[in-house]
C-alpha cells in the first residue's frame, strides 16, 4: 500500500507539473523507491496518479533502463560495461561479482540482498571501471574494493 | 589566458554561490538585463563563433536565430544533460564543480530568446550534479537573479529540473522533447524543426550544458575575446576533453579549441600509461570514426577533425593501446548502440544486431571473407535510419575498416582474435 | 499544384501529397510498411526509399515522408533505393518466423508481398531468432508477435486515431512489444481494424481462422447491416458461409475502417436456424413455388378482406434491398399498410428527420470531421453508430467543440472517444460562433429506426433542423 503522505507529495508533483505527463518519470521512479521496484500495484497507482491506463504507464515504465518492472534485491548493482570500463577491464569486476554473489547478471543474491546488472556508459569514464549500487557511484574498482564495498553496502542495510 | 569554464572550480568541493558571486559570476546577467537588448545577447553569441558542443556543433546563435519571435504562445529552452554517450563525461565534471555558469548562462539565453520558463533534462545518476543545481537554482532566486522579476527588471524566468530514468537516445533533441512531454522518448521527425514546434508544439531551443555555461563568459567579455581563446584562427572557445582509456591520467580538461590531439594526451594527461604505446583513439565519444598515430597532430575543432574523417563530437577521447584489439572494442560500441537503439525504425533497430553478430562471430575465430561486405554494406545504408544514433554507431564500424580492415582480416584468417593468447 | 517528374513521368498533385502517393496517382507501387494513409506519417520502416536525382532535395529519401514539390525528379528504381529496401526487407525477415504456412494472414499479406518486390531473398544472418510469448486479446483476435515488422501502425491506430488506451507499445530496441499491459480482450469497440491495419499476421481474425485462403474467397462490396452509417464492408464468403468481414475504403463514409460489431457479430448470418429455404407451411419447396403460394394467398385475402386490412410489417433492421422490395409491394397492393416500427414515435421522429433532411443539410462523415462545432443530440453515439464516434474524435482533435445535448449525459459521455461538454438543451449549445469566426453545426439526429431512449418528437426534430440552417446560412464556410 502506498503511504498517504507519499501520495500526497506525487499529487502535487503531478499537479505542479505542465501537463500530467511530464511528471510520470518522477512518480514511477519515487513508486520505485518506495515498493523496491515498480511493481503491478505500483504501475496502477501511477495510471491513477498520472490519469494514464495501466498500459500506458507500461509503455514507459518498459522504455528506461533504471525502472525496474521484476522482483529486485534490496539493492541493485550496476556493473558500467560501456567502452572505457571495458578498456579497464570491468569484465574481471563482472566476474568478480558473479562470483561473490553467485549469480548471473538479471539475478539476485541467495540472501535477496543484491541484484546484479550490467549498465550502460555511467559518465564514470575516467574512473572506470565504475559501478552503481542503489544509485551510489563507484569508480577505479577493483576485485579488493568490490569486496569492500559489498561489505559496507550490506552493513548499512542492517 | 584564463579558460572561463572552469576557472571557478576548487579542488575538493563544488564552488559556492558566494565565490562565484564574487568571481564575477552573474555580472554577464546583471550587464545584459540593465544594458543590453534581448537580440544584443543573440548578436553577441553569434559573433563569437560558439558552436554546441554537444556532439553536431551546430552554431548556438545561429539556432536561436532560427527561433519565430511572432508566433503567440510559450517558447522553450531545454537544457541537455542526458549526457550518456560512452566516453563523455564532461557535464557531469562541470556540474559537480560548478551548478553556477549553467544557471547563469540559461537565464542569459532565456532573456535573449524571450523564454519565460526553461528545463535541464538529466541523466539518471547525476544525482550529485541534479542536486548542485537545485541549490543553485534556490540560491540564485533568493538572490533575485532568477525567478519573479530578475534583478529588479520586468524580466521574469524559471527553470525547472527534470530528472530522467536512463536511456541514450534522450539525448537525441527530438526525442528529448518527446521524454519531458512524458511521452515513449523516440525522435520525431525533422522537419518541423524543434525551433519551430518543439515542447509542447511551442518553439524550442535545445542546448548542451557546455553551450550553455560559455554564454556568460561571451557576454561578459565580449565575442572577440572568446574567439581568441582558440589556438587556430577559424577556432572559438575552450572545450572540455574528458579523457579515459590508457593514458596516465584519466580526468576531464578544460583546454582551448584548436589543442591537438597529442598535446592533450602528452600534456594534461599525462602521456600513455605505464609505457602504453598509442594505436588509436576515439575523439569525441562513441560515435565518432577512430583516429589514429598519424592523426596526433590534427587540432581538435570541429571542423579541423571532421577533415580527417572523424567529428570532435562530445569531446570525450578514448584512447587504446597496441596490442588492444579494435574489433573487440568496435564489439563493445556495437553493443552499446544495439541495446539503446529506441527501436523506433528498422536499419537500427535490426542492422545494429546483425553487425553486432557478424563482429562477434569475427572475434570468436568464425569471420568469413564476405562479412567484410556485409559490414560495409550496413555502414553505408544505416545512414538511413530515422535519426542520428545508427548512423552514429556506424562511425567507429567505418573507422575500423577503414584503418585497420588488415586486423580483421587477420582475425578471420587466423580463426581466432590475434590478440589473444593461443 | 507541384509538379514533378516520377520514374520519367511527368506527375502533377495537390500540394501536400507525399512522392509516395503521388508515385501511386500514376500507377506505381512504391513498396511501404508504416506508411498508411489514414495514420500519421511515422517514417519508421525505411522500405519506401527513393533516390531523388534532381531538384529541391537530391538523394536517397523517404518517399512517405517527403511531400511533393514543384522540379523533384524521382527515381523509384534507382539501385541504391533498391539496395536499401531489399536490406530493410533483410533485417525485417531476420527474426521472422517463416511459419506462412499455418499464418492466416498468408495471401494477404503485406510482406510476403513487397518481400517478394524488395528481392531478398538469402538469408545471411546467422544468429538466434528473437521470440516473444503471445497475449490473449479477446474472442475476435489472435496474437501472434513473432509475426511483427514492428512498423507501429497498431499502436498508431489503436491509441492515435481511435483513442483506446488499453493496447500499445511496450520495451525498447529489439524487444518493443506490441500489446496490452495484461491478457484480457481488447476493450476498444474499433479493436478488429487491427487484423486490417497489420500488414502481417500479428493480428488475424479468430472468429473465420483457418477455413480458407484469400484466392478461396467469394467477395461482394456491400453495406454493414448493423446501424445506420453504412459503413462500406467486404465480406468474405467460402462455401455458403461468412467467414470474415473487412473493411471496404469509402472516404465518404467509413474512410479505412469499421467497428468491430460490423466485423464480427456475424453469427446470425451463419446461425443454422436461419431459413435458408423457401417453406410453405413448414414444408420445405422451391422459390417459384413459394412466390406463386404467396401471391395467391395475398390475393384471396384481398379477395375477402379488401387491401385496407393487409398490412405489411418490415423492420428497422431490414436490410435496405428488404425495405425497398417491401415499399414495392406495398405500392402494388394500393391501400395495404406498410409498417417498419412498432413504436408511432419512432416513425414519426424518423419521418420527420427524412423529410428535413435534403442534399444541402445532410452531412457526410467526412464533413463530420471537418466540422468546427458538433452537437450531439440526445444520443448514444457508442451505440447507435460507433463510426460516427471516430469521426467526432477527428473533429475534436483538429479543435472542434463538441456538445452533448442529454437530459442525463452519464452513461452516454462515459465511453466517447473524445472530450465534449455536456449540456441540457440545444439552446446552450453556442450556434452562433462566439469563438473563433463563425462556427458550422452539425445536427447528429437520433436514428430512430434503432432501439434506445424514444425518439425525438417531430417539433425537437424541426428545433434542431433550424438551428443548423441558421448556422449554415450565417457561417463563412471552411
Ligand atoms: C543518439 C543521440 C544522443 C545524443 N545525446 C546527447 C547528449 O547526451 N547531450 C547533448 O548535449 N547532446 C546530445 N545529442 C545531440 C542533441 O541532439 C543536440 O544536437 C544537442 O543537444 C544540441 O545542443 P548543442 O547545439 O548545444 O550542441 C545527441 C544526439 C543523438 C543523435
Ligand atoms: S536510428 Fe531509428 S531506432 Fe535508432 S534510435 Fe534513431 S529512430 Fe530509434
Ligand atoms: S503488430 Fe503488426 S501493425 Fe503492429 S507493429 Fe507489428 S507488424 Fe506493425
Ligand atoms: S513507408 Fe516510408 S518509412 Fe515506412
Amino acid at each position: 500500500m502506498m503511504p498517504e503522505a507519499l501520495r500526497t507529495s506525487l499529487q502535487a508533483r503531478v499537479a505542479a507539473a505542465v501537463t500530467p505527463r511530464e511528471a510520470a518519470v518522477d512518480v514511477m521512479k519515487e513508486l520505485q523507491a518506495h515498493y523496491g521496484w515498480l511493481t503491478d500495484e505500483a504501475v496502477g497507482e501511477a495510471a491513477r496518479l498520472l490519469g494514464l491506463s495501466e498500459l500506458q504507464v507500461e509503455e514507459l515504465a518498459t522504455f528506461y533502463e533504471m525502472i525496474y518492472r521484476r522482483p529486485v534485491g534490496k539493492k541493485v548493482i550496476h556493473v558500467c560495461d560501456s567502452i572505457s570500463c571495458w578498456c579497464a577491464c570491468c569484465e574481471e569486476i563482472m566476474r568478480h561479482l558473479k562470483e561473490r554473489l553467485g549469480v548471473e547478471p538479471g539475478g539476485t543474491s541467495a540472501d535477496g540482498m543484491f541484484t546484479l546488472l550490467p549498465c550502460c556508459c555511467m559518465g564514470m569514464c575516467g574512473d572506470s571501471p565504475a559501478m552503481s549500487v542503489n544509485g551510489t557511484p563507484y569508480g577505479k574498482l577493483t576485485p579488493e574494493l568490490v569486496d569492500e564495498i559489498l561489505a559496507r553496502e550490506r552493513a548499512l542495510a542492517s | 589566458m584564463e579558460l572561463p569554464l572552469f576557472k571557478h572550480n576548487r579542488p575538493d568541493r563544488p564552488v559556492t554561490f558566494a565565490q562565484y558571486r564574487q568571481e564575477g559570476g552573474f555580472k554577464a546577467l546583471e550587464k545584459a538585463i540593465s544594458g543590453m537588448s534581448p537580440t544584443e545577447v543573440q548578436q553577441a553569441v553569434i559573433d563569437s563563433g560558439l558552436r554546441g558542443r554537444g556532439g553536431a556543433g551546430f552554431p548556438t546563435g545561429r539556432k536561436w536565430s532560427f527561433v519565430p519571435r511572432d508566433l503567440p504562445g510559450p517558447r522553450w529552452l531545454i537544457c541537455n544533460c542526458d549526457e550518456m554517450e560512452p566516453g563523455t563525461y564532461k557535464d557531469r565534471v562541470l556540474l559537480e564543480h560548478n551548478p553556477y555558469s549553467l544557471i547563469e548562462g540559461m537565464t542569459l539565453a532565456c532573456y535573449a530568446l524571450g523564454v519565460r520558463h526553461a528545463f535541464i533534462f538529466i541523466r539518471k545518476g547525476y544525482e550529485k550534479a541534479a542536486a548542485n543545481l537545485g541549490r543553485g537554482i534556490a540560491e540564485a532566486k533568493e538572490a533575485g537573479l532568477l525567478g519573479e522579476r530578475i534583478a529588479g527588471s520586468d524580466v521574469s524566468i524559471d527553470i525547472d529540473l527534470h530528472l530522467s530514468a536512463g536511456r541514450y537516445i534522450c539525448g537525441e533533441e527530438t526525442a528529448l522533447i518527446n521524454a519531458l512531454e512524458g511521452k515513449r522518448p523516440n525522435p520525431r521527425s525533422k522537419p518541423p524543426f524543434p525551433a519551430v514546434k518543439g515542447l509542447w508544439d511551442g518553439p524550442t531551443v535545445v542546448n548542451n550544458v557546455e553551450t550553455l555555461a560559455n554564454i556568460p563568459a561571451i557576454v561578459a567579455h565580449g565575442p572577440g575575446w572568446f574567439k581568441s581563446l582558440a589556438l587556430n584562427p577559424e577556432g572559438a572557445g575552450s572545450k572540455l576533453f574528458c579523457v579515459s582509456g590508457a593514458v596516465t591520467n584519466r580526468a576531464c580538461f578544460e583546454l582551448p579549441i584548436g589543442t591537438t590531439l597529442g598535446a592533450i594526451i602528452d600534456g594534461p594527461c599525462g602521456g600513455m600509461r605505464e609505457g602504453k604505446k598509442f594505436k588509436a583513439c576515439i575523439p569525441g565519444g562513441a560515435s565518432t570514426q577512430f583516429l589514429t598515430a598519424e592523426h596526433l597532430n590534427v587540432p581538435m575543432d570541429f571542423d579541423t577533425v571532421a577533415k580527417v574523417g572523424s567529428r570532435l563530437g562530445s569531446g570525450g577521447v578514448i584512447v587504446f593501446e597496441e596490442g588492444r584489439c579494435l574489433v573487440a572494442a568496435t564489439l563493445n560500441l556495437i553493443d552499446f548502440f544495439a541495446r539503446e537503439s529506441c527501436g523506433w525504425c528498422t536499419p537500427c533497430r535490426e542492422g545494429l544486431p546483425f553487425v553486432k553478430e557478424i563482429l562477434a562471430r569475427i572475434e570468436a575465430g568464425g569471420g568469413e571473407e564476405r562479412d567484410l561486405g556485409i559490414l560495409r554494406e550496413h555502414v553505408k545504408y544505416l545512414s538511413y535510419s530515422f535519426c542520428a544514433l545508427a548512423p552514429g554507431a556506424m562511425a567507429p564500424l567505418e573507422g575500423l575498416l577503414t584503418h585497420f580492415e588488415d586486423e580483421v582480416r587477420e582475425h578471420i584468417s587466423k580463426r581466432r582474435c590475434p590478440f589473444k593468447g593461443q | 499544384m507541384p509538379k514533378l517528374i516520377i520514374d520519367d513521368i511527368a506527375v502533377e498533385v495537390p500540394a501536400g501529397t507525399n512522392v509516395l502517393e503521388a508515385a501511386r496517382s500514376v500507377g506505381i507501387t512504391i513498396p511501404h510498411f508504416c506508411y498508411h494513409p489514414a495514420l500519421a506519417i511515422a517514417g519508421a520502416c525505411r522500405l519506401c526509399a527513393v533516390k531523388l536525382l534532381d531538384g529541391p532535395v537530391k538523394g536517397i529519401q523517404m518517399s512517405c515522408s517527403l511531400p511533393a514539390q514543384d522540379g523533384m525528379v524521382v527515381s523509384t528504381t534507382d539501385p541504391e533505393a533498391l539496395q536499401l529496401r531489399s536490406m530493410v526487407i533483410e533485417w525485417l525477415m531476420i527474426n521472422h518466423p517463416h511459419d506462412c504456412p499455418v499464418c492466416d494472414e498468408g495471401g494477404e499479406c503485406l510482406l510476403q508481398d513487397f518481400t517478394i518486390a524488395g528481392g531478398h531473398g538469402r538469408r545471411r544472418y546467422q544468429g538466434k531468432k528473437r521470440t516473444f510469448l503471445n497475449q490473449y486479446l479477446g474472442e475476435g483476435i489472435q496474437h501472434e508477435m513473432n509475426r511483427c515488422i514492428e512498423c507501429y501502425r497498431c499502436v498508431r491506430f489503436y491509441q492515435d486515431y481511435a483513442g483506446g488506451t488499453d493496447f500499445g507499445v511496450t520495451g525498447s530496441a529489439g524487444r518493443v512489444y506490441f500489446g496490452r499491459f495484461a491478457d484480457g480482450a481488447l476493450e476498444s469497440p474499433f479493436s478488429g481494424n487491427l487484423v486490417d491495419i497489420c500488414p502481417t499476421g500479428v493480428f488475424t481474425d479468430k472468429t473465420g481462422r483457418f477455413r480458407a485462403r484469400y484466392w478461396d474467397y467469394e467477395f461482394a462490396p456491400s453495406i454493414c447491416p448493423h446501424c445506420s452509417v453504412g459503413c462500406n464492408t467486404s465480406p468474405q464468403n467460402f462455401q455458403r458461409e461468412l467467414i470474415k468481414v473487412v473493411a471496404r475504403r469509402n472516404d465518404q463514409v467509413n474512410g479505412w475502417f469499421i467497428c468491430d460489431r460490423g466485423r464480427f457479430d456475424k453469427g446470425y448470418v451463419n446461425d443454422g436456424r436461419r431459413p435458408r429455404q423457401p417453406m410453405i407451411d413448414g414444408v420445405a419447396c422451391g422459390y417459384e413455388e413459394a412466390l406463386d403460394a404467396l401471391a395467391g394467398r395475398i390475393s384471396d385475402f384481398i379477395g375477402m378482406n379488401g387491401t385496407g386490412s393487409l398490412a405489411l410489417v418490415g423492420s428497422a433492421r431490414l436490410s435496405l434491398e428488404g425495405a425497398i422490395l417491401l415499399g414495392e409491394l406495398a405500392r402494388y397492393l394500393d391501400g395495404a399498410q406498410l409498417c417498419y416500427f412498432a413504436d408511432s414515435s419512432l416513425s414519426g421522429g424518423s419521418l420527420a428527420a427524412v423529410q428535413l433532411l435534403n442534399e444541402q443539410n445532410a452531412a457526410s462523415l467526412s464533413d463530420l470531421e471537418g466540422a468546427d462545432c458538433i452537437a450531439l443530440l440526445d444520443l448514444d453515439l457508442m451505440q447507435e453508430g460507433p463510426m460516427l464516434a471516430l469521426a467526432v474524435r477527428k473533429a475534436a482533435l483538429a479543435g472542434a467543440q463538441v456538445y452533448l445535448v442529454a437530459a442525463e449525459p452519464g452513461a452516454a459521455q462515459k465511453d466517447l472517444p473524445f472530450r465534449c461538454t455536456a449540456v441540457g438543451s440545444l439552446d446552450e449549445v453556442p450556434l452562433e460562433g462566439g469563438g473563433q469566426g463563425g462556427r458550422r453545426l452539425r445536427r447528429r439526429r437520433k436514428g430512430a429506426r434503432t432501439a434506445g431512449p424514444p425518439g425525438l418528437d417531430r417539433s425537437e426534430v424541426g428545433h434542431a433542423a433550424a438551428g443548423g440552417e441558421r448556422l449554415r446560412r450565417g457561417a463563412a464556410g471552411p
